[in-house]
């Protein structure tokens, strides 16, 4: 059943932008850590989005029901999902600290590429596409509601 | 009988129960722009400019078929312009707007016809 | 607004033409038949039989309706049900026009039968 207009959508919004925010999250707490796991200094993390064809279109081309307008309507309607989560390669600042347990020969330990100003504006700008999903979803309810009450009215 | 009753709707009616799929297309619509807020390229969709120019002719013309007749689509919005450099074309605040607009709009339709419902049954016991 | 004085001009139309002719023509049969005896009757009983199939005809149209309206609301029910229709708002509104048949007809058919004891009444 789906009475609630596009909840699979905004549901699939919702998580991929709680993906990015684990993501930016995860980046932030390794803003530091000069050895990884495989032994060099931690690259950010950065999340794709992309845009795909819901469930409903899938099912109604599945069925050869490929025609008419409701179907382009349908087709125009994308959902997100997360493509992938990729490294950010370019290089980290390199600082001097011959102290270090992770300096190179010459003293240099290369810190991650983390910028904590473009980790904190990914996150803002996950943060208000997360609360505008949640408001679509709100709505969708209080559209199906008021439907209901149409027939609750005596 | 009865159809004569409840199968004249009056035209707002018919109107009505047309508008009500056009919101809840426009939502689908604008939850599709939200939710690709962020994908890069996305532009955004939204209903066919067309629509209102057939809808206002129809009812003009009185013509109740055509009115049943009309079908809503969702098409790519062309005079939406990139705001990122990545080329998507969605304002959040934009669509908030039009989505608080929607929802409101198809309560007050939901309204309407709840009531000429109700008064058809009135006129009915009052005798 | 113009719906609502159809309505309300329709039901008048089922209480002051058909419903209250008939029942003074069924009046004056039953006193016809009393005073004439069987060559009254034979005269008179086509007319109340013409006028038992208007209603019948008007009643078992009221009824076809009604069950119309029922299975539209029951299809649409059935699609919101397994996710084929994603517009709530038809399936309610099939429902409560199916629901406002059913209270009209049962209206007409309560106006009936209390007609009809009222004739009844009368030949007590």
């Amino acid at each position: 059943m789906n009475i609630i207009p596009s909840l699979q959508t905004t549901g699939d919004a919702l998580n991929a932008e709680r993906i990015r925010m684990d993501v930016i999250a995860q980046n932030i707490a390794n803003a530091q850590t000069t050895r990884d796991v495989n032994g060099k200094a931690y690259q950010r993390k950065v999340v794709s989005f992309e845009a795909v064809m819901n469930d409903a279109t899938k099912a109604a081309r599945g069925s050869g029901n490929g025609g008419g307008d409701n179907n382009e309507s349908q087709a125009n309607l994308k959902t997100v999902r997360v493509s992938g989560v990729t490294a950010d390669t370019s290089p980290g600042e390199r600082v001097y600290n011959p102290a270090s347990p992770d300096a190179d020969k010459t003293g240099y330990v290369e810190m991650p590429n983390v910028k904590m100003a473009q980790e904190m504006v990914d996150l803002i700008t996950s943060s208000r596409a997360y609360e505008a999903n949640l408001t679509v979803a709100k709505n969708g309810k209080a559209m199906a509601d008021s439907a209901l009450r149409m027939a609750r009215d005596q | 009988m009865v159809d004569v009753v409840m199968g004249t709707d009056p035209t707002a009616s018919l109107v009505a129960r047309k508008l009500l799929d056009v919101q809840a297309l426009r939502h689908d619509a604008i939850a599709a722009n939200i939710a690709n807020a962020e994908t890069p390229g996305y532009k955004r969709v939204d209903l066919d400019p067309d629509f209102d120019a057939q809808l206002k002719d129809a009812v003009q013309k009185h013509d109740r078929q055509a009115i049943k007749n009309l079908t809503p689509t969702i098409v790519e919005d062309r005079s939406a312009k990139a705001v990122r450099p990545d080329g998507n074309t969605v304002v959040l605040e934009k669509e908030l707007m039009i989505d608080n607009q929607t929802a409101v709009n198809y309560d007050f339709l939901d309204q309407y016809l709840s009531m000429h419902i109700q008064q058809m049954q009135q006129a009915a016991r009052s005798n | 607004m113009t719906a609502t004085i159809d309505a309300m001009q329709a039901t008048q139309a089922i209480q002051s033409t058909d419903l209250m002719d008939a029942v003074r023509q069924m009046t004056q049969t039953e006193q016809a038949m009393t005073a004439g005896g069987v060559g009254a009757s034979g005269g008179t009983s086509s007319v109340s039989q013409t006028e038992e199939s208007s209603f019948g005809d008007m009643l078992s149209g009221l009824i076809k309706s009604v069950n119309d309206k029922n299975n539209v609301a029951q299809v649409e029910a059935q699609k919101v049900m397994t996710g084929e229709s994603t517009s709530i708002h038809q399936a309610v509104l099939s429902m409560r026009e199916a629901q406002s048949s059913f209270t009209m007809m049962a209206e007409v058919r309560n106006k009936l039968v209390s007609a009809y004891q009222e004739l009844m009444r009368m030949n007590a």
